[in-house]
């Protein structure tokens, strides 16, 4: 792998974020926008299946916790208008074990690929369309309008993410804006309206911003974590479990380093007796519901046991109290928006991870 | 697993083998329990009442192994092909649930099964309080514990006790009952008769056989271990379908008592990305049972792509066609068991991965032999 091919990636993402709002910004990705929002008012929806691989999957948390945490409307007004429940596959266990497909008027189909051309891909569509399911039930997010994904979708919306050396450095960026942004029609909300239009061109700039100094920040999160990591925890809650996964996956590929994510919950719930003062974890939060946990965890992480956290966060509560502590390596963004706050999340792990590879002689 | 907030215990290796060698016998009080008078005639009332139920979302929500053992009711509700009345259904960690999900007012349509070992959890009770003051129906709340007298208890609709009278490691015994009592549960949303003397009869076989092969998997988890080695820090548990429970329970097994570092990872994720981490310190299990196999003829592929990238397997399953396809690949070690109802199959996983595990443990010392 090159590394100047890998951090064009990165550096790109501003201005394919940019694009990407451009495209649905403008009359046409507007249009499929409302459409499918007009879709949704149809009562007898009730289910949205969203089917994904990998980093796609992870992306779809998302709209799960946004569409299924209807009756929490702290973030945003109103999101218990709707009655609609998310449920997510990975694209394999739907091939091979999905079998309610029978009776299914109320539900909503939705593919995640990046290139919606994969066998897997095929297989679940064709499971569909064998199974005599209404094609207008049936939705794709893709790069590709005219993949096999894109020919077979009732509303096609694609992620705009032009080419990726990297899978998923930028498809994910991008797939996880559009989910939300489908997640917004589906609970019939205009999906960019000027609030939002506001909030995602901030983010943008906070990652230009970020880019132009990555190397800075990189280096400082690598000086806390120690350059002979062997291993890592990505620990995490709400939709920016998204991001403890995703960069779990790719930190293991890239660096060639053992990690795992888990939820906060979970790893207070036996695994924090692994910590001790070799422990290292990235702690990601990205909304404000029950610091009191998030405390707890940090308290017992680092006061009890001596482990050391980087704490990326956008609260700043959480922050002043990581900064009083020696074991804490405070990270914090202004995306408060909980289901944008992944985005940036995922663009600094992406260039710790790089840097990582770099140092370690992965890339070259 | 351990319990987190217990102080570091210095477990002993007979001890826990012999808490592993009686779970067929703390299974079997379960099984008994339920297959009695009282609980046949528990379920009939229960499926009448969601016969003229409005329920159309379904919630599993437990901690650790609670929840990982909710994820073996999920799967038998996806893989039905007739639900007998339309409805959806979800599982979470209770911590996910509590902080996103419980409702602020009123839901008639939703059914909330609560799992939870002591019933008296701080979140469980926060969350049933939550339901009742949002005056949610008390036949919408079911509990699946161990503490079925607990003040907890008293305030859900339906109780099912999972009928563990001790255990060694937390959530062991309870986490196999766990299993069986949400397996029966799912059986009975789908409107089957999951206490049937037909059902009884696969039971009892799968009892049977479990308390037959004890002391051969114990002779193999011996074997494991020499084949597995000492150096190694981390492991992988590849599953597919049903296997995710176990997979996740081993992870947590193994992170909070043996300290091994561990992750659970299905062979969809697995698999585009050729596990670039490939070095001599891992090992990994791969758990699947013969659930649709006769639509997975890519699977000894899959494994041999895994063994190639990977090095050393651990093969749990009752799939005899793939088993049998691997015995030339020397970096896989197969153990097959048996069992007809799939739901009950990460049973027979967890029991040969604990026995492996304690083996393991008493070879490096983390456990005193």
């Amino acid at each position: 792998m090159k590394f100047e091919l890998i951090l064009d990636d990165l550096l790109t993402i501003p201005r394919v974020l940019l694009n990407f709002l451009k495209y649905y910004m403008s009359t046409e990705g507007q249009e499929k926008l409302e459409s499918i929002r007009k879709d949704c008012r149809d009562p007898k929806i009730k289910r949205i299946l969203i089917i994904g691989h990998a980093y796609n999957y992870f992306a779809s948390l998302i709209p799960f916790i946004y569409l299924n945490s209807r009756f929490f409307s702290n973030v945003e007004k109103n999101q218990d208008s709707t009655e609609k429940i998310c449920v997510l596959y990975e694209i394999d266990e739907f091939n091979s074990y999905y079998n309610n497909l029978q009776d299914n008027q109320d539900t909503i189909f939705i593919f995640v690929a990046s290139l919606g051309n994969s066998i897997q891909i095929r297989q679940g569509l064709k499971k569909l369309l064998d199974a005599k399911v209404d094609p207008s039930q049936i939705w794709g997010v893709s790069d590709y309008e005219e993949s096999f994904l894109g020919v077979n979708s009732h509303h096609f919306l694609n992620l705009q993410y032009g080419s990726e050396k990297i899978m998923g450095s930028k498809s994910y960026i991008n797939a996880i804006l559009l989910l939300y942004l489908i997640g917004r029609s589906i609970v019939d909300k205009e999906a960019i309206e000027s609030n939002k239009e506001e909030e995602i061109r901030q983010l943008i700039f906070e990652i230009k911003f970020y880019t132009q100094d990555w190397e800075n920040h990189t280096q400082n999160l690598i000086n806390f974590l120690g350059n002979d990591i062997d291993n890592l925890f990505f620990l995490s809650k709400g939709a920016s479990l998204s991001s403890a996964y995703q960069t779990s996956l790719n930190f293991k590929a890239i660096t060639q380093t053992f990690c795992v994510a888990l939820s906060i919950g979970s790893f207070l719930h036996g695994p924090i007796r692994i910590v001790d003062e070799n422990f290292r974890c990235v702690l990601i939060i990205g909304d404000n519901i029950n610091l009191k946990e998030t405390n707890l965890l940090i308290d017992k992480i680092t006061q009890e046991r001596d482990g050391k956290i980087i704490l990326l966060n956008n609260s700043r509560n959480l922050s002043s109290t990581g900064r009083s502590n020696k074991n804490i390596f405070v990270f914090e963004h202004t995306t408060e928006n909980p289901y944008l706050a992944p985005i940036f999340e995922i663009i600094v792990l992406q260039y710790l991870i790089l840097q990582i590879a770099k140092n370690r002689g992965l890339v070259s | 697993m351990a319990d987190s907030n217990a102080k570091e215990i210095e477990y002993s290796h007979k001890l826990i083998l012999n808490d592993i060698l009686n779970y067929p016998a703390s299974l079997r009080l379960c099984v008994d329990n339920y297959f009695s008078v009282n609980y046949r005639k528990l379920f009939q009332e229960i499926k009448d009442l969601l016969k003229t139920s409005k329920i159309s979302r379904i919630l599993f929500i437990g901690n650790d192994f609670n929840y990982f053992g909710s994820l073996v009711a999920s799967h038998n509700l996806i893989t039905s092909s007739i639900l007998p009345i339309k409805f959806s259904w979800e599982s979470y960690e209770v911590s996910e649930f509590y902080d996103y999900i419980l409702p602020k007012k009123i839901d008639d349509g939703t059914l909330y099964i609560l799992i939870s070992k002591s019933g008296q959890s701080r979140l469980i009770s926060k969350i049933i309080e939550q339901l009742r003051l949002i005056k949610i129906n008390k036949n919408s709340i079911w509990l699946v514990t161990n503490s079925p007298n607990s003040s907890n208890a008293k305030k859900c609709g339906f109780i099912f006790p999972t009928f563990v009278e001790s255990e060694i490691v937390h959530g062991t015994k309870t986490f196999h009952n766990t299993i069986f009592v949400l397996y029966l549960i799912s059986e009975l949303i789908l409107d089957r008769n999951p206490l049937s003397d037909g059902n009884l009869s696969k039971v009892n076989d799968v009892l049977e056989v479990m308390v037959h092969r004890l002391s051969y998997y114990q002779e193999l988890s011996v074997k494991v271990a020499e084949f597995f080695g000492k150096d190694f820090r981390f492991l992988y548990f590849i599953f597919k379908g049903v296997s995710k429970s176990t997979a996740y329970n081993s992870v947590m097994l193994n992170l909070s008592l043996y300290k091994i570092f561990a992750e659970a990872i299905s062979l969809g994720q697995i698999l585009p990305r050729s596990f670039e981490v490939s070095d001599k310190n891992i090992r990994c299990f791969f758990l699947v049972n013969n659930e649709q196999a006769e639509s997975m003829d890519y699977l000894p592929s899959n494994v041999n792509s895994i063994t190639d990238q990977l090095g050393r397997m651990i093969l749990i399953s009752n799939n005899n066609n793939l088993i049998s396809s691997l015995k030339n690949n020397p970096k896989v070690f197969s153990i097959s068991y048996q069992c007809e109802i799939p739901s009950l199959t990460p049973i027979f996983e967890s029991l040969i991965i604990q026995l492996i595990l304690v083996e393991q443990g008493k070879n490096t010392g983390i456990i005193i032999s």
